[in-house]
């Protein structure tokens, strides 16, 4: 302390001073409090820093973990191809699902007996895919299903070169929503199995420079490539020399707009079954060319059919065409009525018409390659010589109407979950004694007819009878059986087209008769049911992976609401889509249900098998 | 914890407040913040001459003493410890303010003669703390740590980051500057 006499007048002037502050202690606990806030907003900030940047970098290191394992595998299978066979690479799911954005160059190179199967690669949201390449040598299987598949916009020179005893199929490539897929390319030689079904599916716009190349012995079939809403697709070109079966069956079909150099070349021996090629509401189809040599079967019929308006570039070339197993073709695919009124247009072309309307003198006219021009189908060059056989598989000009028969036969059986007390379970087998619901098991048959309309932007709405004949089993009370009949109907509604998503609300009623005990009832149900559909070639699989029903039963007196709430059940099926739309096979459908009931709870395990076609 | 009336915890000593801050008790805060604020608030105001701008400060000051009282130990008296953080409050608050600028140029006319302070013991405290607040921000920080807060001139020098013979002439200068503003308020002869 300075003790000189000047400090210390201050000092004690200092002290005196003590002026009164104008705030009160309530503002300084207000900063107290907003400091506090302050800094817990700081340490949470700082927490949530620390917890994102940990998240980043475990992500980080999978990533990266992941590129090195597959570098690894791809350093494996170097010295595989030259020492060891039969070597089994899985590549599945890689680069699965949500963020994978830019997978460039992936490749696979596998050798001889190698299997690669690289399914789901890059789905989902992945945006930019280029040079996949996959080059496959002898005796390799190739299975590249659902690559790049929902929402991925540009996949870019996907390609697939398979040589001899290969199989490649690649189902669902860039399907549903892809934009841009350019350049895919497929060469297959022979002994060569190659599927490209649903390729660009659904909702694809822009698919440049579609190739298959396929020579001897190859079958090569694209169904529903690029169909349903896509719009541009340019340069679609099949080779198909001797020996080979090619149904190019949907292509472009119902909503595409322009599709251009469309071009098929067939030569002996070949069958070349294009149905519903730019069907529908297609309006401008240039240059549309089929050169058939001899011997061959070709049913091209009804192409650009119905609504489609001007074909540009119009060609005539005679068309010397084998309709005699096509009797039907004047009806069925452009009618008489709809001709009719197009009579002022088609007056220089008198031979046309009758041509169209008369189906003898199609029966004629093969044998004598009478020119048959279409007005409506101008610049379509058909050019068929020799002998051709039709095939009748054009029915249903648009599909907007479908006509399903269904029928049945199944066999249930609920596994009981009983963990419940001793004496719930006797209040529960009490009360399960008066009521024929739940069933220990039953079996029955169901014969559905349905009437569908779509209603375009993948909405259809189906409504029909259905016949059901349930034989309803109680272990308790044996005497018990019940046979119900009753009526469907169901309004379905397609999220995606091509039978990937289906949402359908059904609301289906029985009326049931109890035998011997001589009751009637009813049991009524509605609800909802979310289902997964995968088509290919041969195979339906269905996948319900919830559904949810309110089941209300009815007997004489009593009445008693459940909800029912299925968790998964699925079902597999053999059919012969899309060719002949018939469906038929064995179906296993398991289901695992939950009952929620006015005290009462069960859990059911439902197995249910039987035979179902539908066509 | 039983709360006290506000008027009887102005009855109690300052570690009987001490403890009840500690203990959270809003009251005591407010107790010892109406028993120091006053004083606290002069200490301000010799450094920072608008008087909101020094509330600010010592309202500001108080939050890291209810903050931080858990350090306090007992070797000084509470009044040293809150005059102290006080003062390195307004010392931070200046530095902020980019005002704590020492003159380096004479800006008054030395003086060689010092009035004997015995002479202005007749003027009000508030007389003389109004000519120290009239004095530039430097002087009158560097008199306020020698005279009033009893710093050395070696430790203004590192708290202002000066030289010590720096804070040696600008406090002689901040003295002559004083003494001639208080001639001014109240003329003596020599």
């Amino acid at each position: 302390m300075n003790q000189d006499p000047f400090s210390d007048f201050l000092r004690k002037k200092a002290d005196e001073f003590q002026p009164v502050p104008q705030t009160t202690f309530s503002v300084v606990e207000a900063k107290m409090k907003r400091r506090r806030r302050k800094r817990l907003a700081y340490w949470w900030t700082a927490a949530l820093l620390i917890l994102g940047t940990g998240l980043w970098c475990t992500t980080s290191l999978q990533k990266s973990a992941s590129n090195e394992l597959l570098r690894i595998k791809a350093e494996v299978q170097l010295p595989a191809e030259q020492q060891v066979a039969a070597l089994s690479i899985d590549s599945a799911n890689v680069e699965t699902t949500t963020s994978s954005t830019r997978n460039q160059a992936f490749k696979n190179e596998n050798a001889s007996r190698t299997t690669a199967s690289g399914s789901n690669i890059a789905a989902s949201t992945s945006t930019q895919n280029k040079n996949f390449q996959k080059a496959n040598a002898s005796g390799v299987t190739a299975s590249g299903s659902n690559m790049a598949a929902s929402t991925s916009t540009r996949n870019k020179n996907f390609q697939n070169t398979n040589t001899s005893r290969t199989t490649a199929s690649g189902s669902n490539m860039a399907a549903s929503t892809s934009t841009q897929n350019k350049n895919f390319e497929q060469a297959n030689t022979s002994g060569v199995t190659a599927s490209a079904s649903n390729t660009a599916a659904s909702t694809s716009t822009r698919n440049k420079n579609f190739q298959n190349t396929n020579t001897s012995g190859v079958t090569a079939s694209g169904s529903n490539i690029a169909s349903s809403t896509s719009t541009q697709n340019k340069n679609f070109e099949n080779t198909n020399t001797s020996r080979s079966t090619a149904s190019a069956s949907n292509m472009a079909a119902s909503t595409s707009t322009q599709n251009k150099n469309f071009e098929q070349a067939n030569a002996s021996g070949v069958t070349a079954s294009g149905s519903n090629i730019a069907s529908s509401t297609s309006t401008q189809n240039k240059n549309f060319e089929q050169a058939n040599a001899s011997s061959e079967k070709d049913s091209e019929a009804k192409e650009v059919a119905s609504t489609s308006t001007p074909n540009l570039a119009s060609d005539e070339t005679p068309i010397s065409h084998g309709r005699e197993n096509n009797p039907s073709i004047s009806d069925t695919v452009f009618g008489h009525s709809r001709m009719s009124k197009r009579d002022e247009k088609m007056e220089d072309q008198p031979q046309i018409a009758s041509t169209i309307t008369n189906s003898d003198s199609l029966n004629n006219d093969h044998t004598e390659h009478q020119p048959v021009q279409v007005v409506q189908h101008q610049g379509f060059k058909k050019g068929i010589s020799g002998e051709s056989t039709g095939s009748t598989d054009f029915a249903t000009p648009t599909r907007n109407w479908e006509l399903t028969l269904g029928h049945s036969l199944f066999v249930s059986w609920n596994a009981r979950n009983l963990n419940s007390s001793p004496d719930l379970l006797e209040a529960l087998k009490a009360r399960i004694a008066d009521i024929p619901n739940p069933d220990d098991a039953r079996s029955g048959q169901v014969i559905q007819v349905l009437v569908s309309r779509k209603l375009g932007k993948g909405f259809s709405l189906a409504t029909g009878f259905g016949y059901s004949e349930l034989h309803f089993l109680q272990f308790s009370k044996p005497e018990q059986l019940a046979i119900g009949t009753g009526i469907s109907t169901s309004l379905t509604t397609s999220i995606i087209n091509l039978d990937m998503q289906l949402q359908q609300v059904e609301w289906p009623f029985l009326v049931q008769w109890e035998h011997k005990s001589g009751r009637w009832g009813y049991r009524f149900s509605a609800g909802t049911s979310l289902n997964y559909t995968l088509s290919t070639q041969q195979y339906h699989f269905d996948f319900t992976t919830t559904s949810t029903s309110i089941r209300t039963t009815a007997n004489n007196d009593r009445l008693q609401s459940a909800v029912w709430y299925g968790l998964m059940s699925a079902q597999a099926q053999w059919q012969f889509l899309p060719r002949w739309g018939l469906r038929f096979g064995p179906g296993v459908r398991f289901a695992l249900n939950r009952q929620y009931a006015p005290n009462e709870a069960f859990r059911f395990l439902t197995v249910e098998t039987g035979l179902s076609f539908q066509f | 914890m039983v709360q006290l009336p506000i008027k009887k915890l102005a009855l109690l000593s300052d570690n009987q407040l001490i403890d009840g801050c500690l203990k959270g008790d809003r009251k005591a805060q407010e107790s010892l913040y109406n028993r120091y604020a006053p004083r606290m608030l002069g200490v301000c105001m010799r450094y920072i001459s608008r008087q909101d701008e020094a509330e600010d400060v010592m309202q500001e000051a108080f939050v890291r003493i209810f903050e931080k009282l858990h350090t306090f130990n007992g070797e000084s008296a509470l009044q040293t410890w809150l005059t102290r953080i006080m003062v390195n409050q307004a010392l931070n608050h200046l530095r902020s303010r980019k005002t704590l600028i020492v003159l380096e140029e004479d800006e008054v006319q030395q003086s060689a003669v010092h009035v004997s302070p015995q002479a202005y013991h007749a003027l009000d405290a508030e007389v003389v703390m109004l000519a120290i607040r009239q004095l530039p921000d430097g002087y009158r920080t560097v008199l306020n740590l020698f005279s009033i807060e009893g710093y050395s001139h070696a430790e203004i020098g590192q708290l202002m980051g000066i030289s010590e013979s720096t804070s040696r002439s600008q406090f002689s200068r901040a003295r002559q500057l004083l003494e001639k503003k208080l001639q001014s308020l109240y003329p003596i002869s020599r």
